[in-house]
């Protein structure tokens, strides 16, 4: 996984998958990673195959996390894979998380919100 | 969605009807005995069995909140624990999820009603189980537990 910092923007990507296994090592590896002015975080969701149940309390706790730091931050989920998309829209949290997916050509380029 | 709403959604006082030592009861620390005798035994859960037997509470489903827990949850992700019935075991027991009322559990409960059916209630009670009788948690992050909670996603899309 890797966290870099874009001014306010933390862009976190490189997750294979989010699970039970590596949940809690991927929520404190983004809080403590957490800047002190913070805008936005983008997770790139391109390469992961697999979220599930433990995967998205982590996104929601890093989500209320940020929401401390700053009530006004955005949390951009980027380019999900279907079956990950799948399970946003099956529990509803594409309307919690701003989803943002792939533009044709153009991999971190948003496209369509 | 699970198809059994005829079961309860709610109770009066969440705290009485299960899981206070919900950790404790689960994972109790003396294997095979402690399944039946310890103060985690589940001969200790003989009303929640009851519960069952009556068809309040299915054997598997999320867990019991009560009216003011249930008015705290705040956005339709979270909302969807009202969705599927109490159960006797959950989602979050499976994962080993102690906190009552968490993130964690608010994720695990959508996670089951927006996903739940029988191959994935059988994974849950397979772990809790497991659990249970050997007093560790089986197989997590292996492929088999994936591919069922996968599975009964897609079988649920399908």
């Amino acid at each position: 996984m890797e966290i870099v910092h874009r001014g306010e923007t933390l862009r976190v990507s490189g997750l294979k998958e989010l699970g039970a296994a590596n949940c809690n090592w991927f929520r404190e590896e983004v809080r403590a990673a957490l800047p002190p002015k913070l805008h936005a975080i983008e997770i790139d969701l391109s390469e992961t195959s697999f979220v599930d149940s433990c995967g998205l309390g982590a996104l929601v706790s890093l989500h209320k996390a940020a929401a401390q730091i700053n009530g006004g931050v955005t949390v951009r989920l980027l380019n999900p894979t279907p079956p990950v998309q799948q399970i946003f829209e099956l529990t509803r949290m594409h309307r919690l998380f701003e989803i943002v997916k792939r533009s044709n050509g153009s991999p971190d380029e948003p496209g369509a919100t | 969605m699970s198809d059994r709403s005829p079961r309860r959604t709610l109770v009066a006082r969440a705290e009485d009807a299960l899981w206070v030592s919900w950790p404790e009861r689960i994972w109790p620390r003396t294997p095979t005995l402690g399944l039946l005798f310890s103060d985690g035994g589940w001969l200790r859960r003989w009303p929640q069995l009851w519960q069952v037997a009556c068809d309040e509470f299915a054997w598997v489903g999320n867990r019991p909140l009560n009216p003011s827990q249930a008015a705290r949850l705040s956005s339709d992700f979270e909302r969807l624990w009202l969705a599927a019935p109490i159960g006797l075991i959950s989602l979050a027991d499976a994962e080993g999820c102690d906190e009552i009322f968490s993130d964690a559990a608010r994720a695990h409960a959508s996670f089951y009603a927006a996903g739940a059916n029988w191959r994935l209630d059988l994974a849950i009670l397979a772990r809790a189980l497991f659990a249970a009788v050997f007093g560790v948690r089986p197989w997590q992050g292996t492929e088999a537990v994936r591919a069922s909670f996968r599975d009964s996603i897609l079988e649920q899309d399908a």
